[in-house]
């Protein structure tokens, strides 16, 4: 972890990178056998993977998110799958007509990946350096995440204890370790927590699943 | 008590959460299909308990992967599998190895495991995936692990069903199996040259007492199917090697505590070729003995094994049993032991001794 972060709100995460861990994401989601998934599900995919991240010993790829009434929302996520379906990476599904909270009328795709045309990037990205790490966590969390059925996934999120928390109002910015350490989110105070109470033996994989699953513990009122 | 510092959940019981939790992830660092196994037999322990009759009215089929495109059937997903509420009975069902969340497809009324195994290989083009196959409807319900897919069926593996049945002979029967799978020679199993730096001249690895655990643990999780096989666990009296654990399939927060197994390995010579004293094994399987005596007791496990690995090229332990074993008896631990050859040659020539002798 760099704890010695400089901000960098204007410049967000490198493009690449980015394309690469929505197409990661997609994998995993396939894997798991969440595929169609719907976008939706795709950027509370991509918090999860954000406020997890230090358990892995990753850094969040973006550091932040803007604090919306129900779901987290990526711009330039959004911006990335209709880039990455416009390469002929990602095909969508199935298109349904919505309505957001201010009852204007939204599209809602679902996607999945083009496996045959991905699955070349994602052997040589597995064969990278560190990358079969990053990998294998986004597998993780997908697995975890998978715990959730599509109606609770759009406001899943406002149980989570750091998008949930209090503390921060929608509207405003929830810093992941764009300015903070991602060890100061109310996430990592909670899996500092249950790693005491599990006397250390919990591995970073049994934490993730223990902490989605509380989350949906919490959207069923158990 | 109250902490600002956890967001939302700076009221919740997080100690309950962790007791209450029916996940697998512990076996993180295992191969893929080996969790896979471990999840299903957790599922199918749950639904046994839950509802046995739904579980045994048809057979049921699991398979480790994506669920298959250009299929003009779309199965359903349940979020929940994992938690065993869902009725599994008459369906194939794709998952990850976690099976958190799984998708069926629904078998044909009356489908034997033939049609079961045509149409996942025929129709979901899934045949060479790991997959298990359950059928409930004699009195011994059989699960039955297909490592290579149901496209190679004679490759299987049975998995203990029930494991409140679970006991020192099934333990036994099973390591029996492991040591003759994995263990015996070098190609025995695609792990098993691991234990050996030099096989010719019969020097094993600097750990191959760890080498052998890990074969040893694999084995064990895929046999006996919803139990945990624990590693490593640090307490008052030292650390065991292996133990075996049940959670609960209704209460989730109740474990029993079944076996401890201590690992000990015998052997003439060290890595680097130094001969070992026959009065250094002695003092390591004695050792082992009240290591597996008193973790037992440490952790109130029903019984423990001393489970010794003969290296030597002139192995002779396995010719003891417990009751010639004098302070195993008198500590109540079994003391199991195998022989483990460095080439395939040294163990041809061990098994036509023994047949000449007559104990085949």
């Amino acid at each position: 972890m760099n704890s010695d972060h400089t901000p960098s709100l204007l410049e967000p995460a490198e493009q690449s990178r980015r394309w690469l861990r929505i197409l990661s994401i997609l994998d995993a989601c396939r894997w798991v056998g969440l595929t169609p998934v719907t976008t939706g599900s795709l950027h509370v995919i991509a918090y999860l993977s954000e406020v997890l991240a230090p358990i892995w010993m990753l850094e969040p790829l973006d550091g932040k998110v803007l604090k919306q009434s129900t779901a987290p929302y990526y711009p330039a996520l959004q911006q990335d799958i209709d880039r990455l379906i416009g390469m002929g990476l990602v095909r969508v599904d199935d298109l349904k007509i919505g309505r957001n909270n201010g009852d204007i009328p939204i599209v809602l795709p679902k996607i999945s990946l083009i496996v045959e045309r991905v699955e070349p990037i994602l052997t040589v990205l597995r064969e990278l350096p560190g990358e079969e790490v990053v990998l294998d966590f986004l597998r993780e969390v997908v697995q975890a995440f998978s715990r959730l059925s599509d109606e609770q996934v759009p406001s899943s999120m406002s149980e989570d204890a750091t998008y949930g928390s209090p503390a921060v109002d929608t509207g405003q910015v929830i810093d992941l370790g764009e300015w903070l350490s991602a060890d100061e989110t109310a996430t990592s105070y909670t899996v500092d927590r249950i790693r005491q109470l599990a006397g250390d033996e919990m591995n970073p994989a049994e934490i993730i699943d223990v902490y989605v699953n509380h989350i949906v513990c919490r959207v069923n009122h158990e | 008590m109250s902490d600002e510092k956890l967001g939302l959940w700076k009221d919740d019981d997080l100690s309950t959460m962790i007791s209450r939790s029916t996940g697998n992830r512990y076996y993180q660092a295992l191969p893929e299909e080996v969790q896979f196994v471990h999840s299903v037999a957790k599922v199918l322990a749950m639904r046994n308990a839950k509802d046995k009759t739904a579980l045994c009215s048809a057979p049921s089929l699991y398979v480790l992967g994506p669920v298959p495109e250009n299929v003009r059937v779309v199965p359903k997903r349940e979020p929940t599998f994992s938690l065993g509420g869902v009725n599994v009975a008459g369906k194939i069902w794709f998952g990850a190895q976690a099976m958190n969340s799984c998708n069926g497809f629904a078998i044909f009324t009356g489908a034997d495991s033939d049609a079961i195994f045509t149409f996942v290989s025929k129709t979901l083009a899934s045949g060479s995936r790991p997959a298990i196959y359950f059928d409930g409807s004699s009195s011994e319900a059989l699960l039955r692990f297909y490592p290579k897919g149901v496209d190679t069926p004679e490759d299987c593996e049975d998995i203990l069903f029930g494991g409140a049945n679970f006991n020192e002979t099934i333990l036994k029967d099973l390591l029996d199996r492991i040591h003759e799978k994995s263990l015996i020679t070098p190609t025995a199993g695609s792990a098993a040259k691991d234990i050996w730096q030099d096989k010719e001249k019969g020097f094993p690895v600097e750990r191959a007492e760890g080498a052998i655990q890990k074969i040893v643990q694999v084995g064990l999780v895929i046999g006996l199917g919803n139990l945990k096989v624990k590693s490593e666990e640090t307490g008052v009296f030292g650390r065991y090697d292996l133990a075996v654990i049940e959670q609960d399939p209704l209460d989730p927060s109740k474990n029993t505590n079944h076996a401890i197994l201590e690992l000990k390995i015998v052997k003439a010579y060290t890595n680097s070729g130094n001969k070992v004293s026959d009065a250094a094994n002695q003092k390591a399987v004695q050792k082992g003995i009240r290591q597996a005596f008193a973790y037992r007791m440490e952790h109130g496990s029903r019984f423990s094994a001393l489970c010794c690995y003969d290296l030597r090229p002139a192995p002779s332990l396995h010719k003891y049993s417990t009751s010639k074993c004098k302070n195993a008896v008198k500590l109540d631990v079994k003391f199991w032991a195998w022989p483990i050859f460095s080439t395939p040659e040294s163990a041809r020539i061990w098994l036509e001794e023994k047949y000449l002798s007559g104990n085949t």
